[in-house]
Order: C-alpha cells, then sequence, then structure tokens
C-alpha cells in the first residue's frame, strides 16, 4: 500500500512538471494511463460476479415465477443451475473460469460483469422487475446500455463514462 | 545466350560512345548586372564579354541591366563592356553558383551612410543541384516535361504509382528516403499543392515559363519551410525582350504559352495552359477498360510583373490546376467469365474523386540600393480534395479544403562586404474545413466488414463537416558570412501554430572551404540543421476526427562532402548525409485525452461526453535514412552545340518504426485485454523497424544531350534503380463476401502478421528497375520562329519492368495470384509482342 502511495504522488509530481514544462500531449498521455492503473484495485471477477448474482436476485425476487414465495441464495443459484451450484461463490468460481470469460484477462471479466451487474441494478431502480425472469435474461443480452458497456470495456477509446 | 551478350555489350559500348564523344566542358552559372551609379538604373542593350583563361564568352543585357551566363569555375574574371563609345574593362569575382553579381559601370561618391550594391539570396552549395531549363527541356524520358529531369538526380526519384503501403505517392518524387508527401514545391516562392497531374507524368507548370529549378535535397536554408524532406524551388522568367509564344501538342496533351514586354518594357506579361486529353487519345482506342474515365486535367499559370523604376516592382502571379477521374463499373459481365472482366472485382462501384489548387499572390518588392532589397506577398492560397464514392454499403461524399491568406515579408542586406544577411517573416490564418459525408465501420471490432452487404450493413455514413482555424506565425534569418575562400552560413526559423499552441525552432548552419590549386578549385563543404512539417492539409490536425495536440514531424539532417571542378566543364560532385526522423505522424488507436465530446455526432444526444476520446493519430514515428551521393556533370554553354550531360548515383538505406503496439506480436495475444489493459500495454510498442515503402539501394542516371547540326537534336537517358520493397501476399481469407451485382466472390488478400517472418512488411523486391530513353529532335526554322517535332522512345530495349504484386480480388490466392505488376513503359500488342512507349509531339515557338 505505501509502496502504490509512493508511486501515486510521484506521478502526480511528475505530472505536474510536466505541465509547467509544456511536455509533450504523449507524455502526459502516458503518465495519465500509468496514474490510473496504480489507483486502480486489482480485478477481483468473483467478487463482481456475485455481486451481480446477488443483484440479480433482488430483481428476480418479484418476477411472476419467483414471486410467490421468499428468494433465497440457494433457491435462486439451484433454480437456474438446475441444482449444479448451491452458492453464489461456487458458481462464480465456476463461471469465471468457462467461456466466454476463458480466454479473457481478469480485468475484462470483471468489467464484463459490472455490466450484467449494472443491468439487474439499473431494472431494479426503475422498477422493471415485474416481468418474467426469462424475458428478462434474455434481455440482458439484447440490452443495449449492457451491449454499449461490454463494448467499452474492450475498447481503448471512446469509452462509456 | 551469345546473342543476349552481345546485345548487352552493344549497348555498354553504345553509353560509353555516348559519354565520350566530347571533352569541353563549363560549369558556374550566374546573373550579372550592369548597374550605373550615376544613374541609378542598370544599363540595358550592352553586349558584355567574359574573359576566361581559354575563351570569351559573349552575353547581352536586358531593359534592366541583366545578363545570364556561365563561367567554367568560381573565381576573378574580368568583364569586357562593349559600348559605342569604346571597350570597359571590370573585374569581379564570381563566389557562388546561381549568384546574382552586380558590376558598377562607374564611380559616384556615395552619400554618407550609403551602402554598396547585390542582389539575391546566396544559394548553398551543401544538398543543392541545379538544372537550367535548356538542359531539361528536350531531356528524353520525360514526355516533354521538365519537372520530370529532376529524377536524373541523385537522391531523387519518382516511385511508381500505388507503391508502398500507404496508398501510394502519385505524381510525388522520394528524395534520400524522405516520405513523397513531405516536400515543398516552390513556383517564385509560392506554394503548389503537388507538381504533377494525376497521370504522374506531366506537371503543373509550363515549361517555357521556368527559368531555373533548384532542388534542396539535404540540409537547406532557413527561408524555406514545411519540409522533412526535400524543397523543390521552380523560378520563372520575369523580363522578356520580344513577345514570345509557343503551342505544343502531343499525345498527352496541349499546352500553350505567350509572353510579352509591357509598357516600354517596364512591364511583363507570361500566360501559360496546359489539358490534358488522354481520355480523348487513349480512352478512344479500345485499351482502356468501360466505365474509366482517364484523368482529365487543366493548370494555368499567369505572371505580370510591373516595374514602378529600379527601386519599385509590383508583381502579381496566378498559378491553378485541377484534376479529375472518374469510375464508373458495369454492374453485371459482358462476357460471362468474371475472371476475364477487368472490372469485375468492383462492378457497380461508382467512384469520382479530384483534387486541385488555387495561387494567387501579390508582391511589392523595394530595392532602394543595391545593397538592400525587401519584399512583401500577400497570398491566398486554396488546395482541396473531392471524394465521391458509392461502392456496395460504402458510400461517401465530401469536399476537403486547407485554405490559408498570409502575408510573408523577405529581405536581403549587405551591411559589409564579408556579410549577407537574408531575413523575413510570415503570418497566415488558415482553416482545415471538409463538407460532407465519409463512411465508418459500424462495428469497429469487425475485422471482416462485408462491403457488399444491402440489407444489413457493416458500413454507415457519418456526417464530418467540419471547421478547424488557426493561426501560423514564422520567422528566419541566415547570416553568410565570406571571408576570402571559407563561408559559414548559420541560419534559424521558428514557426509557430496558435491552434495546438506548438512551435518548431530549427538552427542550421553550412560551412564551406575552396582550395585553389588542384586542377579548377576544390571546395569542402558540411551543413546540418533541424527541420519541421506540419501537416496543414491533414486530417491529422482536426479537432473532430484528429489530434488537436499534433506536433510538427522533424528531421535532423547532416550532410558534407567535396565538389571538385576538374576543367573548365566537368565536375564532380561527392557528398555523404543521415537524416534522422522523429515525431512522425502515424495512424495509432490507443491515443486519447481522458474525456471529451462524443466523436459521434448521431450518440452525441444520447452520450455526449466519452472517457478516453480518440485521437486517433499521435507522433510516434520514427526512422532514418542515410548514404551517399555522386554526381559527374559535363556542362555547355546555353544555346552552343556542345553537348551535355551527367552522371548520378546515389547509395542509400531509409527505415521506419511506427512505435505503436501491435497486439498481433503480442506473445499473449489470445488473451483477451480490457480495454485499460490495451492503454497500458501500448506504453510499450513492439512495433519492428521495416524498410521504408520507398527505400531503394541503388540509383544510378547517366543523361546525355546533343544538338547535333541546327536541325537535329539527339539526347539518351539510361537509369537503374533497386525495386521498391513490398510486402508479398500470403494467402486468402477464404472469399467471404459475394458482389450482388454479379455474384462476384470477393477473395481478401492476407498478410503476414509475424514481425520476425521473412514475408512480413517491405521484405520482398523485385528485380531492378532499368531503361533507356531516347528523344530526336528536328527543328525547322522560319522567319517567324521555329517548328520542333519530336518522336520520344521509351524503355527502347523492351525491359519488362515489374514495379510490385497485384492480386485479383475476384481469383483465391494461387501460383498466379498475385502476378507481377509491370511498369506502364512497356506495351504487349494483342499478339503479345512487346514495343517500347513512345510519344510523339509537335512544339511551334513564335
Amino acid at each position: 500500500m505505501f509502496f502504490k502511495i509512493t508511486l501515486i504522488f510521484i506521478f502526480l509530481f511528475q505530472i505536474s512538471c510536466a505541465n509547467k514544462n509544456e511536455k509533450s500531449y504523449q507524455d502526459l498521455y502516458a503518465l495519465r494511463i500509468l496514474l490510473e492503473t496504480a489507483t486502480k484495485a486489482k480485478p477481483n471477477p468473483v467478487a463482481t460476479c456475485q455481486s451481480g448474482m446477488i443483484a440479480m436476485q433482488n430483481c428476480a425476487a418479484t418476477a411472476p415465477e419467483f414471486s410467490s414465495f421468499t428468494l433465497t441464495e440457494t433457491i435462486f443459484i439451484g433454480s437456474i443451475t438446475f441444482n449444479k451450484f448451491l452458492t453464489y461463490s461456487d458458481y462464480c468460481n465456476e463461471t469465471v473460469k468457462n467461456d466466454p470469460y476463458r480466454t479473457m484477462s481478469d480485468s475484462l471479466k470483471e468489467c464484463y460483469l459490472k455490466c450484467d451487474f449494472s443491468y439487474w441494478e439499473t431494472r431494479k431502480k426503475l422498477n422493471i422487475c415485474n416481468v418474467s425472469y426469462k424475458t428478462m435474461f434474455e434481455g440482458s443480452f439484447s440490452d443495449s446500455g449492457t451491449s454499449n458497456c461490454r463494448r467499452s470495456c474492450v475498447l481503448p477509446t471512446n469509452n462509456t463514462p | 545466350m551469345k546473342s543476349i551478350t552481345t546485345y548487352k555489350r552493344n549497348w555498354f559500348l553504345f553509353l560509353f560512345i555516348l559519354l565520350t564523344l566530347s571533352s569541353e566542358i563549363s560549369a558556374v552559372a550566374f546573373r550579372g548586372r550592369l548597374f550605373s551609379r550615376v544613374k541609378n538604373q542598370g544599363e540595358a542593350g550592352l553586349t558584355v564579354v567574359i574573359v576566361t583563361p581559354t575563351s570569351k564568352i559573349p552575353a547581352q543585357t536586358d531593359a534592366e541591366g541583366y545578363f545570364d551566363a556561365e563561367v567554367p569555375s568560381l573565381g576573378n574574371y574580368t568583364f569586357r563592356i562593349l559600348r559605342t563609345t569604346g571597350i570597359q574593362e571590370l573585374e569581379k569575382s564570381i563566389t557562388a553558383d546561381g549568384e546574382v553579381v552586380t558590376i558598377y559601370t562607374d564611380k559616384t561618391p556615395k552619400p554618407k551612410g550609403g551602402i554598396d550594391v547585390e542582389g539575391q539570396k546566396d544559394k548553398t552549395i551543401l544538398s543543392r543541384y541545379k538544372v537550367r531549363y535548356d538542359e531539361i527541356k528536350r531531356m528524353p524520358g520525360t514526355l516533354g516535361e521538365a519537372l520530370n529531369a529532376l529524377q536524373t538526380l541523385p537522391g531523387v526519384f519518382a516511385p511508381p504509382p500505388f507503391a508502398g503501403n500507404n496508398g501510394g505517392c502519385f505524381g510525388g518524387i522520394v528524395i534520400r528516403g524522405a516520405d513523397c508527401r513531405t516536400n515543398t514545391y516552390l513556383y517564385d516562392d509560392l506554394p503548389i499543392y503537388y507538381a504533377y497531374h494525376f497521370d504522374g507524368i506531366n506537371s503543373v507548370i509550363h515549361n517555357d515559363l521556368i527559368k531555373t529549378i533548384d532542388i534542396y535535397t539535404g540540409a537547406y536554408p532557413a527561408n524555406f519551410n514545411n519540409a522533412t524532406g526535400g524543397v523543390v524551388e521552380i523560378e520563372s522568367n520575369e523580363a522578356a525582350k520580344k513577345a514570345t509564344g509557343s503551342f505544343n501538342m502531343s499525345f498527352l496533351l496541349g499546352q500553350a504559352m505567350y509572353q510579352t514586354p509591357l509598357f516600354n518594357g517596364k512591364g511583363y506579361l507570361a500566360a501559360g495552359g496546359k489539358v490534358g486529353y488522354l481520355d480523348k487519345t487513349l480512352g478512344s482506342t479500345g485499351l482502356v477498360p468501360d466505365g474509366i474515365r482517364l484523368p482529365q486535367y487543366n493548370s494555368s499559370n499567369v505572371k505580370f510583373i510591373y516595374n514602378f523604376n529600379s527601386q519599385h516592382q509590383m508583381s502579381f502571379t496566378s498559378l491553378t490546376a485541377l484534376d479529375g477521374f472518374v469510375l464508373k463499373a458495369p454492374g453485371g459481365f459482358g462476357s460471362n467469365d468474371p475472371t476475364k472482366e477487368p472490372l469485375a472485382a468492383v462492378a457497380g462501384a461508382s467512384v469520382s474523386a479530384g483534387q486541385g489548387y488555387r495561387t494567387m499572390a501579390l508582391r511589392y518588392t523595394w530595392t532602394p540600393s543595391t545593397k538592400f532589397s525587401n519584399r512583401i506577398t500577400l497570398i491566398n492560397y486554396e488546395p482541396f480534395n473531392n471524394t465521391n464514392v458509392q461502392f456496395g454499403s460504402i458510400q461517401a461524399t465530401f469536399r476537403a479544403s486547407a485554405p490559408y491568406t498570409g502575408v510573408r515579408q523577405d529581405l536581403v542586406w549587405n551591411p559589409a562586404s564579408f556579410l549577407k544577411i537574408d531575413a523575413g517573416t510570415e503570418g497566415r490564418v488558415i482553416n482545415y474545413n471538409i463538407t460532407g459525408f465519409s463512411v465508418r465501420l459500424k462495428d469497429p471490432n469487425n475485422q471482416s466488414p462485408n462491403p457488399y452487404d444491402l440489407t444489413n450493413p457493416a458500413f454507415e455514413k457519418a456526417d464530418i463537416t467540419q471547421q478547424t482555424k488557426s493561426n501560423y506565425f514564422n520567422a528566419y534569418t541566415t547570416f553568410h558570412f565570406t571571408f576570402g575562400n571559407f563561408k559559414f552560413e548559420p541560419g534559424i526559423r521558428h514557426d509557430y501554430i496558435d491552434y495546438g499552441k506548438q512551435g518548431a525552432t530549427g538552427p542550421r548552419a553550412t560551412i564551406s572551404y575552396k582550395v585553389d590549386g588542384f586542377l579548377k578549385g576544390t571546395t569542402f563543404f558540411g551543413g546540418a540543421g533541424d527541420y519541421a512539417r506540419f501537416p496543414y492539409f491533414d486530417q491529422a490536425i482536426s479537432r473532430e476526427s484528429g489530434n488537436p495536440n499534433i506536433q510538427f514531424e522533424k528531421a535532423r539532417k547532416y550532410g558534407g562532402g567535396i565538389d571538385q571542378q576538374i576543367t573548365e566543364e566537368w565536375s564532380v560532385k561527392g557528398e555523404l548525409f543521415k537524416q534522422e526522423f522523429t515525431s512522425q505522424i502515424v495512424n495509432d488507436p490507443y491515443i486519447s485525452e481522458a474525456y471529451g465530446l462524443n466523436p459521434d455526432k448521431y450518440q452525441r444526444l444520447q452520450r455526449p461526453v466519452v472517457t478516453n476520446r480518440a485521437l486517433n493519430y499521435s507522433n510516434s514515428g520514427t526512422g532514418w535514412s542515410h548514404g551517399y551521393e555522386l554526381y559527374i556533370k559535363k556542362a555547355n554553354r546555353p544555346n552552343s552545340k556542345d553537348w551535355f550531360g551527367w552522371i548520378s548515383y546515389t547509395w542509400s538505406q531509409s527505415f521506419r518504426n511506427n512505435n505503436i503496439y501491435n497486439a498481433d506480436y503480442d506473445p499473449n495475444k489470445n488473451r483477451i485485454l480490457s480495454g485499460d489493459e490495451q492503454r497500458l500495454r501500448a506504453l510499450y510498442p513492439n512495433s519492428r523497424e521495416t524498410i521504408f515503402d520507398y527505400d531503394i539501394t541503388q540509383l544510378l542516371s547517366v543523361v546525355y544531350g546533343w544538338r547535333l547540326t541546327e536541325e537535329y537534336q539527339i539526347g539518351g537517358r539510361w537509369f537503374y534503380r533497386t525495386a521498391t520493397p513490398y510486402t508479398p501476399v500470403i494467402g486468402d481469407d477464404g472469399g467471404q463476401f459475394k458482389n450482388p451485382y454479379n455474384n462476384q466472390i470477393y477473395w481478401n488478400p492476407r498478410y503476414s502478421t509475424n514481425p520476425y517472418s521473412t514475408d512480413y512488411t517491405n521484405s520482398r523486391r523485385q528485380a531492378p528497375y532499368h531503361r533507356f530513353d531516347i528523344r530526336i529532335d528536328k527543328f525547322l526554322s522560319y522567319e517567324w520562329g521555329y517548328v520542333n517535332l519530336y518522336l520520344e522512345i521509351i524503355n527502347m530495349y523492351v525491359r519488362k519492368n515489374i514495379n510490385g504484386e497485384s492480386f485479383s480480388t475476384t481469383a483465391p490466392y494461387s501460383k498466379r495470384n498475385p502476378e507481377p505488376q509491370n511498369d506502364f513503359f512497356t506495351l504487349q500488342l494483342p499478339s503479345g509482342m512487346l514495343i517500347p512507349f513512345f510519344n510523339v509531339g509537335m512544339e511551334v515557338r513564335f
């Protein structure tokens, strides 16, 4: 942690010096990227996946398929994986190792999973979780916001804020 | 085999004879002026005889007292002025080639603080080659274009059309391994957008309005700007003794010129124009596929000068050029065989493209004394491009232009006998405008877009209308110190663009020392400098689609060598050079600013701001070139029957590196990275330094011209060069798309992505290019002038020169696809017989 903070201060100092010396825009760009990287936490796709599953469960709880009973982690994950998994932890640990995430870096996995999390969170906020779970789940693949979010994950430029 | 050997031997024998037919010589061209201090004006209509140790060279002064002559070498000469009242002899030194020397014919006590004489800028000996109009006008292989003769000088060649990986270099020349787009072309110090029309053969300047051409191939003086390659400086005529004109028609184009003195010799008007009609001549032979309209073009040059008196001069110059090309490929097949249809790959496509420029300038020159002159020029310049493309789902219609209006001032001052100073400043208001629509990929991740899919098109139209405005300023100065035979010329210039707050300072200096004693004199010279170029007319600088922070491209040039006058006519010049290119503008898919307005205008309502806004271009590119040149010249006296010629040889190497990260070369390329990771990875470029698109190792030209009699002149030119490198096709994409207009499958070529492969970028070359051209002129003299009939035969020994590979997208990759791409100058008859390219023409001069 101490090393990281020191590194950030070094970069901030360099940016300040670079601005004063009218340094090349390319040097400023490089410092910005290094600073962004240094300030970013280590990616944890499993934790993001678990957050996404919780968001999904919260939204799905009002879907016609699950609204008649109290939806728990075990029931929800069991029902959507045909009882292959009983905890989000197990499910997520397995999911991030398989397609389509298999060839992705941890950072990209986390970004993609954040897009899913955002999809379910947005539905919940907009109060549009009372349609069938199947419709909502399929919607996560065709939703333009989620597609843009995923595209933004993999594009080096022109990203969605 | 025996016959081939004999054939080759005969050619070498012929060349040897051409070069050794005569041993007469000459070399240093200069402009003199007889000036009367008493009358405070030039002395018109006098005959001057320049006395050299072996000959007497006559010359005649014009209305302003100027005359042009050549002397065997630099040094002190006696000028014998023939007057009705007697002969006057004056001594004067010629210290530099191209110098303007003022000779005072009388002595008047100078007023206190008054100043002495001298004319215009000194020209450097370093990396400069000068050709006179009379030497190049009838040079073979140039198709009557004087400007084409530049390609016979050391370090200069015209690459084949479409050569290189950036769409080719139409009408451009490569100078010492620099990019052909980085040269500056000037006509009387005014900008011209391009030197050649679309056909790459005919220049935009009328031949008869060219007086001299200087080409600066290395470290050039501070008064020139915006070139990391070279500078081509064309000087036009400034006076005419009587009204003359010419009319010239050939297979390719027609051109006319008229020039006349006005207002009792105080004024001068010259106008010239060209019209290309290749579409009417070659286009009507049936050799061109249906749907292609060959390039149409025209250009005009007008110059008007008025001398109020010997101190004040006004001039107006107008230069224009316009080029157009149309292709409208039929939608179906005529022969039911797609592989035999020349336009099968682009069936249904419609393309029209054009480019042009307009330069207008009003210039005032003030020469209050012979030691000082100042010039102010108001310039309005507009280069433009028009593009109109419709091909499947690709549709683009836009006009791009980069007009500027500027004021420029240049002065020359001689404060002391050992010092001359050039200085100048310039201010411009520049614009970069695009109006219209371009095309863009709907999905930027789509690596293989289908251009033919009209139901679900991979491309969409994008509004690219934009305007970028800026101011540009520059200032320069050069000091020319002369101490006997020693010359030292330090200079500096600064260019500033307030748009991106970018400046570039370029110090430079040349040094030369002449040693008398060995033969006719030996001059040692050297120089170096920093040079910059800003791409005013380039999307790279656009606020909307480029990088507003883009910086000047830079080059550091070094050079040095020896110039030996062997006899009065023969000279040898050798030079070593090195050029280092930095801050070169390259496409950069990673460079971005932290946030900015969404570049996609259609999405701005929904997503007005994006992070990591793409800048698309950066100054990451680097490169270098180095080599040596040898130039052996035998000059003649203008309008004499003596022969002239030269041999130029260049050895060079040129390399480039974009310094960009390429995921294809990444050892972990199978791992898909996030945008963040890609940006970080891109800070560590992995691109490899490769041979430059226009690198040629060896370049040799042999030029010969001889006026045999009053009626006949012959000329020959042979040149040899290493072929330009190319990237071999290693396969195809399996034919994924089909053109719905003719159901033709479209095979995309595939190239190596392994930088360590022998098939990688620019890893191959074809056999060397060489050819021999001749030109025979016949002159028919009349009272009113003369008629010049000429025959030009290009590629006399019918060598099948190959420019590169041509991959047909109508067939899969195979042993026969790609096939070698032959040079334009070898014609094949339907019977299969090869014949040389020829041109016949007629010039009428009155």
